[in-house]
């Protein structure tokens, strides 16, 4: 089968490989993938900034049918349509596995990166990763749960860190930032949008769902909000964040900037501001999420731009890496157009 | 008699079950103070347990009244936060600052508080004088709803100690404007509610402040029910909102293993609990009382977004000439009220 690879960690060494079909080891199962979205993190393997394991084929938002089943798997899940969680093993040893957060495991192999992922026919995952979706969520849609789990596993702790008190700005209304301005809706905050003259298309996408939108043409006021969304993975929207925070504010730093960035820090401590981050997701920010999805709680739909083959692998992430749009999923049933 | 000779009309709770008209002293607003001429009030439950003779905290004769929404009528000096002629609503409590409670950043369970027509005399009269801390200005609405934002920070108060989670399932006991407020913000905290009431016609406006299922308690097996959420595991969150013996108990019984019970209610009795469910569940029980500025932005918030259905809460207007009839209306048949707002410009 072919999968879109990437063969080096070098900057745009990715391309449409012949990998091979496993049948699953013992524990695992294969899913026919219907569904494997391009992340924000692809972009950066794209280019090298995010590491992997190569060559390896890319993808971690997968929605599949099983369609094979490991020893020791429960054979009755060969047929359902399922997502799955990125981790293809941890060690289940350490302190960080054995709390609940398996995704700072030293040990961790994921889909996408360490092992091979979704954007493929077929992919080879874990069978206690899996979560059955909705029969009235598209393919497309449903591969999105992976983001909606990074983003609770963002903006959760113990508790949400938003709530019905907060003004939440935020940053980057790509697809995270778009599923965040819902999860914070969802948790009772007053929501506004913020992005680029280039970001107008997906600011509408955020005007349909009901968000206030602003503009980063405009400037932002200081002192503004009691939370920061910080989606955009921009050094300039990580210092708006600072700076819009209010005293005692809360940034949820989600986007990725990929080099070193001058901020200014010390507002940090003049405003007495928290600053947290969740970096993937967690087997809690995932039963949150699907919980989110199944009670119609956020919008997956309206995220999805374009359903390709992966053939287009190349002209799909030109797309994504120029924000036209903002979710792109590749279905790998799909024929190449003549 | 006043220095100035001036007095003004309330309305007082002389005696358990008796109300009485009285001229009172009216007080020139002093610096960093401001006269508020009071155009509604609400009655709340615990004016009604005033009235009743229920109310431990109460000291007779008291003018009742904390559901204020007025405007301003005289600034004192240094005053620069409100102008004269501006809506405000009034947080009706005190806080001493330096009990625990207020060293811990949490005024509202000020050891020595004293709420306005509880431990102090309240709004029932034709204007109070306060400090201008203690107003907050709020053009945009009706005088009906300034009066309605209090009694709405209680159950937002509540659910925010409840920490409600988005897809958390969550049960309020009690419909009264108190369990309404409790279910409103729960449910746009993201919990999914269930309100319950013993009175059938609290049915709707419990499903139009966002609960997702009402449960008669009288009728159904509340404790089947709730026993069935979240896929067998219960309620992760129970907020009491009624004040009962009964209450207190089923909500330790009902609520999920690891979950959290909050009680705004005061039982008038002692209760008596299976201790053995605060162990075995390892629950978090917590008290939840009176309300933070901070609650009130969120209400105000939630108002502006369209979030309580505010028109359906006020069940009924009594010009300020019948307010002792309305006392005992209410006292008559406690579930056909909601909220009676006082209208004092009448």
């Amino acid at each position: 089968m072919l999968g879109v690879t990437k063969l080096s960690n070098t900057d745009g060494d990715m391309d449409l490989r012949k990998r091979e079909r496993r049948h699953p080891r013992p524990g695992y199962v294969l899913l026919e993938v219907t569904g494997a979205g391009i992340c924000g993190t692809d972009i950066h393997i794209l280019k090298g900034e995010y590491k992997v394991v190569p060559p390896v084929t890319v993808g971690h938002e997968v929605c599949g049918i099983v369609c094979e089943a490991g020893d020791g798997v429960d054979k009755a899940l060969i047929g359902r349509r399922v997502v799955s969680e990125t981790f293809f093993s941890t060690c289940r040893r350490c302190d960080y596995c054995r709390s609940g957060r398996p995704n700072m495991c030293a040990e961790r192999k994921s889909i996408g990166t360490h092992a091979d992922g979704a954007m493929a026919p077929f992919v080879e995952v874990p069978d206690f990763g899996l979560h059955p979706v909705p029969d009235w969520l598209s393919d497309a849609a449903s591969s999105m749960a992976e983001p909606v789990a990074c983003v609770m596993n963002s903006m959760m702790g113990q508790d949400a860190y938003v709530g019905p008190d907060n003004d939440v700005l935020v940053l980057g209304p790509g697809a995270i930032g778009l599923i965040a301005a819902q999860v914070a809706a969802s948790c009772g905050a007053k929501v506004t949008v913020r992005g680029t003259d280039k970001d107008r298309p997906r600011l509408d996408v955020a005007e349909k769902l009901g968000f206030p939108v602003s503009n980063t043409s405009a400037a932002l006021s200081d002192a503004a909000f009691d939370r920061v969304i910080e989606c955009s993975g921009s050094a300039a929207g990580a210092a708006d964040a600072l700076r819009a925070l209010r005293k005692g504010g809360h940034l949820v730093q989600m986007g990725i900037i990929g080099r070193d960035a001058q901020l200014p820090f010390d507002l940090i401590c003049y405003k007495e501001l928290t600053v947290t981050a969740g970096f993937a997701s967690t087997p809690r920010a995932w039963a949150r999420a699907m919980r989110l999805i199944w009670d119609k709680k956020v919008a997956l739909e309206p995220l999805v731009s374009e359903v390709a083959p992966l053939q287009d692998w190349s002209a799909l992430f030109k797309r994504s890496i120029a924000g036209q749009g903002l979710k792109f999923v590749f279905d790998p049933r799909l024929k190449p157009a003549a | 008699m006043s220095p100035h000779g001036v007095t003004m009309k309330a309305l007082a709770i002389e005696s358990v079950g008796r109300t009485k008209f009285c001229d009172v002293e009216r007080r020139d607003a002093g610096p960093g103070e401001v006269e508020v001429r009071v155009a509604r009030v609400g009655l709340c439950g615990s004016d009604l347990n005033t009235f009743r003779g229920l109310n431990p905290l109460v000291s007779l004769p008291r003018i009742p009244g904390h559901e204020i929404g007025g405007e301003i009528a005289v600034v004192g000096d240094g005053v620069d936060r409100c102008r004269v002629g501006d809506r405000v609503l009034v947080l009706p409590y005190t806080a001493c600052g330096d009990c625990s409670s207020c060293r811990s950043g949490r005024p509202n369970a000020c050891r020595h508080n004293q709420t306005l027509g509880v431990q102090r005399d309240g709004g029932l009269s034709t204007s109070i004088v306060v400090p201008a801390a203690k107003v907050m200005v709020c053009n945009h609405l009706s005088f009906d709803r300034l009066a309605l934002v209090e009694p709405l920070t209680i159950g937002m108060h509540a659910a925010r100690r409840a920490a409600v989670s988005v897809g958390e399932h969550v049960v309020v006991l009690g419909c009264g404007i108190i369990g309404l407020g409790a279910a409103a913000a729960a449910a746009a905290m993201g919990g999914r509610v269930v309100a319950v009431d013993v009175d059938d016609r609290k049915r709707d406006i419990a499903l139009a402040c966002g609960a997702e299922r009402f449960v008669n308690s009288r009728e159904d097996d509340l404790a089947k029910f709730a026993a069935e959420l979240d896929d067998g595991r219960g309620p992760a969150v129970v907020i009491e909102a009624v004040g009962s013996d009964q209450t207190f108990a089923d909500a330790v019984r009902l609520v999920a293993f690891a979950g959290r019970v909050v009680y705004i209610g005061y039982a008038k009795k002692p209760v008596s609990y299976e201790t053995a469910l605060f162990v075995m569940k390892e629950l978090d029980i917590r008290g939840s009382r009176n309300a933070t500025a901070t609650d009130f932005a969120a209400v105000l918030s939630l108002v502006e977004r369209g979030r309580y259905p505010m028109e359906k809460f006020v069940s009924v207007h009594y010009p300020f000439a019948s307010a002792g009839q309305a006392f005992e209306d209410w006292a008559a048949d406690p579930g056909s009220v909601t909220k009676i707002l006082i209208d004092m410009v009448q």
